[in-house]
């Protein structure tokens, strides 16, 4: 992680909220010292995105504070970057660049390599005319490698992003066979979403099955849980006890607000986590203050509207940090969102119990089914198998085996191959 | 009663909406062909749970539509619907306007899509708009 020192910089419209507490995070996270905030509510300007007058006074506090970057909290134009970099003299960045360096930082496996690479390529594509023009004319601070923007360098660039998406498609697919072999072997997958920081990861750690998960080779243990914004950038699946159920719960990217859709997209790979999941656990910090606790619950599922199918449960973490009054404020304050919200404490353990009940209730219903299966080293096995992959409510051992059991359809049609005779199904509930 | 744990909402959380979407606000060969669905909808936070009746309105003009003309379109095909539900659109269906200016100007509860459900039943209204265009087009009706 690096160690420069940042100056803040937010330019909003007249009425809009100018806080840079967002920003401030994000820059923490990607580990810049901020040693100054610059806000400014104005109409934006072209060339300079604030105001001419203010641009001279950002100069003064760089050169006062000694500042190696300056990070705007808003969307820059190529143009925009190059005239502050001209006039500051140091490094301008904005929200997007920001929060690709942070991915870069913490991209792990070879998805997250090649997704930030791809957001980034997105990012470049479409400034590269632009750069290729500011070239000819000379370089200037925040424009990094200026000199290599020619025509070439467009054309290596959509070369680049055709071969990462071929890449990540070759992994999306290995991905989607992982899923299905999970769900032939009776697994349900559980997805955790929500605003980075809302306490995805305490969650997973606090629901998942430790002993479990050190004997499952789908499960890994990189969960990390700081209290930081994008501390998982890649997916962490574990397993979740849930009585009578075999899940399988995974925690993946948090979500945040403005972010352009090329680089949604970008992660959609690591989204499919989440969007071809059973059940989508969106977890919500119950602890920020009312109205930022609303427009994070707008970001998500404005992230997750288009594709996502499975029900969403709100989980309303952090709870410990209220007291009664003002939680059941809360509540009420995102009814119209989260209209039947869990609320609990990861940190404390907190109402798990009732979470899981509740992934159990808002799970797909498992069909009631009996098989009877030969006695045999071949029933037995399958006797054993359903152990492991359904609810067996009874086994009587006669001159065969009769199992009743609840499962999902593809354990119920695996059940009846194995079974030699008719078999019956009712609904579970 | 605590409100850790499960917290049920009243009714099952649903809501009555009328989604709206309009097709077609870009030239074509001089002309702007504009298409507004109002679907009527029940919808929870996560989903759309039913679809009602659906409503059109259509404007054929050779001048690039103003925020009141947008507003004139949306409103006969709500007033058809025959409902008073709160009725809700995306952002750029109003070019942005705050909120409280489009129901003004409609006259009736209006909001932009927040949850899952609302963009969904959106989607909706989308899909319908698109439909109904495509077939005037093609009928060159």
């Amino acid at each position: 992680m690096r160690n420069d020192t940042a100056v803040l910089v937010k330019r909003v419209d007249s009425g809009e909220d100018a806080s840079l507490d967002e920003i401030r995070d994000l820059a923490r996270a990607a580990g810049y010292d901020i040693v100054g905030e610059v806000t400014q509510s104005r109409q934006q300007d072209s060339a300079y995105e604030i105001g001419r007058g203010k641009v001279g006074e950002l100069r003064a506090l760089v050169e006062r504070v000694d500042a190696s970057k300056v990070v705007f909290d808003n969307e820059l134009g190529p143009y925009q970057v190059y005239n502050l970099g001209n006039e500051i003299g140091v490094e301008v960045d904005d929200r997007f660049t920001l929060i690709l360096e942070i991915f870069g930082d913490r991209a792990g496996s070879r998805k997250a390599q090649l997704q930030v690479e791809l957001a980034e390529l997105k990012y470049e594509l479409p400034r590269a005319d632009a750069k290729a023009n500011l070239a000819n004319r000379d370089e200037r601070p925040g424009f990094m490698g200026l000199g290599e923007y020619d025509e070439k360098r467009k054309s290596d660039m959509e070369d680049r992003i055709s071969r990462i998406r071929d890449e990540l498609g070759s992994l999306s697919e290995r991905d989607e066979a992982w899923r299905r072999e999970r769900r032939r072997s009776g697994f349900e997958l559980v997805a955790l979403a929500g605003y980075t920081n809302a306490g995805k990861s305490t969650l997973m750690r606090s629901l998942a099955d430790v002993d479990e998960a050190s004997n499952h080779p789908d499960i890994d243990d990189t969960a990390e849980s700081r209290n930081e914004l994008f501390t998982t950038l890649g997916t962490t699946t574990r397993r979740m006890d849930v009585p009578g159920r075999n899940v399988l719960l995974s925690d993946t990217v948090g979500f945040i607000s403005d972010l352009p859709h090329w680089l949604v997209q970008s992660f959609e790979s690591t989204l499919d986590e989440v969007y071809l999941a059973d059940l989508v656990l969106l977890v919500v910090d119950a602890s920020d203050p009312v109205e930022e606790m609303r427009e994070k619950l707008v970001t998500c599922h404005d992230t997750l509207w288009e594709r996502v199918e499975a029900p969403v449960v709100t989980v309303l973490n952090k709870a410990d940090l209220l007291d009664e009054d003002e939680l059941a404020k809360r509540v009420e304050a995102v009814r119209y969102l989260a209209p039947d919200p869990v609320v609990v404490s990861a940190v404390e353990g907190d109402s798990l119990d009732e979470l899981v009940g509740r992934v159990k209730d808002e799970l797909p219903d498992w069909e009631r089914e009996t098989v009877e299966l030969p006695m045999s080293d071949d029933g037995m096995s399958t006797v054993s198998w359903l152990y492991d992959t359904a609810e067996v409510l009874d086994v009587e051992y006669g001159e065969r085996i009769r199992v009743e059991f609840k499962a999902r359809d593809e354990i119920i049609a695996k059940a009846r191959n194995r079974s030699p005779l008719e078999t019956e199904t009712v609904a579970a509930r | 009663m605590s409100i850790w744990g499960t917290n049920p909402a009243a009714e099952g959380g649903v809501c009555r909406l009328t989604a709206v979407d309009i097709s077609g606000r870009h030239e074509r060969d001089g002309r702007y062909l504009m298409v507004c669905a109002a679907v009527g909808v029940e919808t929870k936070a996560d989903a759309v749970d039913a679809v009602g009746a659906m409503e059109f309105d259509v404007l054929d003009t050779e001048r690039e539509p103003r925020f009141e003309v947008v507003v004139d379109t949306v409103s006969r095909a709500v007033s058809r619907l025959d409902s008073d539900a709160t009725v809700v659109a995306e952002k750029g269906e109003f070019y942005n306007k705050p909120d409280w200016i489009v129901e003004g100007a409609l006259g009736t509860g209006f909001k932009y899509v927040e949850t899952i459900g609302e963009r969904k039943a959106v989607g909706v209204a989308h899909h319908a708009a698109y439909a109904v265009r495509n077939l005037l087009l093609r009928h060159d009706i």
